[in-house]
């Protein structure tokens, strides 16, 4: 008898525990279908993209060879180590050099993505796209948790939707930190905000850090959290100790950097390398301008020679874009619509970028970093709440950039 | 004083509350889709290197803006229409095109002043708004269901070779003329109109010749009990006016090229050839798998898009048979199952050698039992629909940018 029921007890907690992740399935059920959806999608086009567009040579600069691929293994796993992609694989397997500029990249995606090439065997590549895409996964899941928690199903539904189809959204599964990054922020956010845990949420922002130079800025919006919080009686000053992490973890890379390469300000010296340098944001912001309308070209008839190069008309854009919804973005926190702590984040990354504006291009990578600024999308989802036509419009348009830009990565043309 | 009736609103303004009320869904698509299809160029151009295949004809100059508002619309076949409308025909390979669309350039053109360009770009968009606002009102009448007849137009609109509505080409004409005998036919069963708009659609396209089947069988059914007389045969006569425009089509190249095979001829001079279906099908996958990996196969293809035309044909089979699903289902009328099948076949009746299914995913854009078929297969699967949705505009905007590139997409 007492063993039967001993039996029951183990079946009914085994029970709870399986209703308890269908539970988290079936309500993540809308992100993950969403990410399915993206991925197959994402998947299915360099199929095409690769008939369609004219092919130009591999653009590779980071002296790492490529393994050779065939049809399928170029078209399935090889187009996500394009550009930057092929600098993670580098560092992952030969770690950081001193003169290779491979210090201008931080290090927690590649760790990741060696230890998964541990799994793999060695196969980098096949390691960065399960990395990336298990990443792209919670990213969805998480985005939609986030603004479920602030904002409803339906307003959560369209967020996501929007980031999944940002022109851009493809690096998220390409071999790059972009989708790390922001797993690691929606979470420390989640926890923050909503769970009320300051220590899961520094221990996040603090890895976050660790994957790119933005992470250490998490401190402010946290920050913010945690005095709301406080401010309403909810927490302990104990509790603000864990947003030491992010600055924490920059500096312990600095000193790793400084230990093994003499020099812990080497990975800002590198960015010179890259073409980047310091320079006031509205310096950058005119210069873009300018840039814009004098290169715009009479290329009807001959366009310019190195077109793969920069399409600088991009850029700006997308930083106009940004911006604007970043302004909607505070009105809606005045009205008490939008967190302030979200608006915070959208600020600092939309202005950190223009502090280290690349020659001739200030405002390179632009529509890259801008799909990281999470917060824009609940903005615009707010916006296309309240007027529909814009929902149709924004996915229709987003989309048809998406196709062209994935098709240019793809191509090893410069996209961002 | 509030106002409290309608007398006191303006005539224009009642007249267009109610065009407003009526057609808000169609309108709305084509504004979207006329409004990020404004912008593209700007951005494709900026993406894809330019193919300088020479547009042997053009009304409008190449400056920046030329280029991006009318230029990106007017590649490929558009310059050939444009050249009929301005000097008639005058050589061999033009007489493989219809004459109405030109035509109407050409009227439209010296209303104009002369330009051409415009007047080809005036009449797709219009015809295009006509279409998605015909397909809405087919959709409404057939189902009587405004989410299916939403969802049609969005399939429509988001189908990859859709860009082609609004290019100088003869689809949107086309199939606005189609979609309008159609429904003369079905609601107004008013067979003189539907008879006279297959006549022009005839005169569009070869394909629309193919328009006397449906019209012929809804006839029937609509007839069958009725006792032979007079009015009863001049009426089935009449339905035949399709193919007299044919005919008065190739009497009329008869009368220019001196020959009645001109049209037969014109198509060997495009590299097309009768062909039997399946000998169209092997050629397709026999080139795609003894071509060399890599490298362009031969001078007259500048891509090699053999796999893409191949992806439409088959995606397109499977389309037809999800509409004769329906079909049996009785939720698609047997005469639109008919026009769909024949005009599937059409193409691989007269393969080209190099390319057997050459322009085949922008003929398949006038296939519209696909789109029911389509919607009633997603009415219930919102996530299917989205997923559609997104890889098919996908497609379209790599087909696009290539069209406004200038490179062969078909």
């Amino acid at each position: 008898m007492a063993k039967r029921t001993g039996e029951n007890r183990q079946s009914v907690a085994l029970s709870k525990r399986l209703h308890s992740f269908y539970s988290v399935f079936s309500s993540s059920k809308e992100p993950i279908f969403t990410f399915i959806g993206f991925r197959l999608a994402i998947g299915m086009l360099p199929f095409f993209a690769w008939t369609l567009f004219p092919t130009i040579a591999p653009q590779s600069r980071s002296g790492y060879n490529l393994p050779m691929l065939n049809f399928w293994g170029e078209r399935l796993l090889g187009v996500w180590s394009h550009w930057d992609g092929e600098w993670f694989l580098k560092i992952a397997e030969q770690g950081y050099h001193a003169d290779d500029d491979t210090l201008a990249f931080f290090p927690l995606y590649p760790i990741l993505v060696k230890v998964v090439g541990f799994v793999t065997g060695g196969n980098y590549l096949l390691a960065a796209t399960l990395v990336s895409g298990g990443v792209a996964l919670a990213v969805f899941v998480l985005m939609y948790e986030l603004v479920r928690r602030d904002f409803g199903t339906e307003t959560a539904a369209r967020a996501l939707l929007y980031l999944a189809f940002f022109p851009t959204a493809f690096y998220l599964s390409a071999a790059y930190s972009e989708g790390l990054f922001l797993a690691l922020t929606l979470g420390a956010f989640l926890e923050a905000r909503h769970n009320r845990n300051f220590w899961r949420a520094g221990i996040l922002a603090g890895l976050a850090a660790l994957t790119r130079n933005l992470g250490v800025a998490l401190v402010l919006p946290l920050a913010w959290e945690w005095w709301r919080q406080w401010r309403a009686g909810g927490n302990s000053f104990r509790s603000l100790l864990p947003l030491l992490f992010p600055p924490l973890a920059l500096v312990g890379w600095l000193g790793y950097v400084g230990a093994n390469f003499g020099n812990p300000f080497l990975i800002f010296q590198v960015q010179t390398n890259w073409n980047r340098r310091f320079n006031l944001p509205w310096n950058t912001v005119v210069d873009a301008i300018r840039i814009f309308f004098t290169q715009r070209g009479s290329d009807g008839f001959a366009p310019p020679n190195a077109f793969w190069e920069d399409p600088t008309l991009i850029d700006l854009p997308f930083f106009g874009l940004a911006a604007l919804l970043l302004l909607y973005g505070f009105w809606l926190t005045y009205k008490k619509l939008m967190p302030f702590s979200y608006m915070v984040f959208a600020t600092i990354g939309l202005v950190f970028p223009l502090f280290s504006p690349a020659q001739r291009v200030p405002l390179l990578s632009f529509p890259r970093f801008a799909l990281i600024l999470f917060p824009l999308f609940i903005v615009l989802a707010h916006l296309s709440g309240r007027w529909r036509f814009l929902h149709h419009t924004y996915l229709f348009s987003a989309t048809m950039l998406l196709g062209i830009f994935l098709a240019r990565f793809v191509n090893w043309y410069w996209i961002s | 004083m509030a106002l409290s009736s309608t007398e006191k609103r303006s005539a224009f303004y009642n007249f267009s509350n109610r065009v407003w009320q009526r057609w808000k869904t169609p309108l709305l698509i084509f504004a979207v889709f006329r409004l990020a299809l404004f912008i593209f160029p700007f951005i494709s151009l900026e993406s894809l290197p330019l193919n300088y295949l020479d547009d042997r004809y053009k009304g409008i100059g190449f400056g920046y803006w030329e280029e991006r508002l009318a230029g990106t619309w007017l590649r490929f076949d558009a310059n050939w229409y444009l050249d009929i409308a301005e000097k008639g025909y005058y050589n061999e390979p033009q007489t493989a095109f219809f004459p109405l669309f030109p035509l109407l350039i050409k009227f439209l053109g010296i209303a104009l002043g002369g330009n051409y360009g415009i007047a080809a770009l005036v009449i797709s968009n219009l015809s295009t708004l006509a279409v998605f606002i015909l397909l809405y009102e087919i959709a409404h009448h057939e189902y009587q269901n405004e989410q299916i007849a939403r969802n049609t137009l969005l399939f429509i609109a988001t189908y990859p070779t859709a860009f082609y509505f609004l290019a100088a080409y003869t689809e949107s004409l086309f199939m606005a003329l189609t979609l309008g005998a159609l429904l003369a036919m079905r609601r107004y069963r008013n067979w003189a109109i539907a008879a006279g708009l297959g006549a022009l659609a005839t005169l569009t396209r070869n394909i629309g010749v193919l328009l006397v089947v449906p019209l012929l069988w809804e006839w029937w059914q609509a007839n069958r009990l009725q006792k032979l007389n007079h009015r009863i045969v001049a009426q089935v006569l009449f339905l035949f006016l399709p193919v007299l425009a044919l005919a008065g089509h190739i009497l009329a190249l008869w009368s220019i090229t001196g020959s009645l095979t001109t049209l037969l001829e014109a198509q060997s001079r495009w590299g097309r050839h009768f062909s039997l279906p399946w000998d169209t099908l092997v050629n397709s996958l026999k080139i795609i798998i003894d071509r060399p990996p890599h490298g362009v196969m031969a001078e007259e293809i500048p891509t090699p898009i053999l796999e893409l035309e191949l992806f439409f044909f088959i995606a397109n089979l499977i389309f037809f048979m999800a509409v004769c699903y329906y079909g049996r289902k009785g939720k698609i009328l047997l005469s639109y199952i008919l026009f769909d099948g024949l005009a599937i076949l059409v193409p691989l009746l007269s393969a080209a050698s190099y390319e057997p299914l050459m322009s085949f995913p922008r003929f398949s854009l006038v296939l519209f039992p696909s789109f029911f078929a389509l919607a009633h297969l997603t009415v219930r699967h919102p996530g299917l629909r989205l997923c559609y949705f997104v890889f098919s505009v996908l497609l379209f905007s790599l087909m696009c940018a290539c069209y406004f590139a200038r490179l062969w997409i078909g």
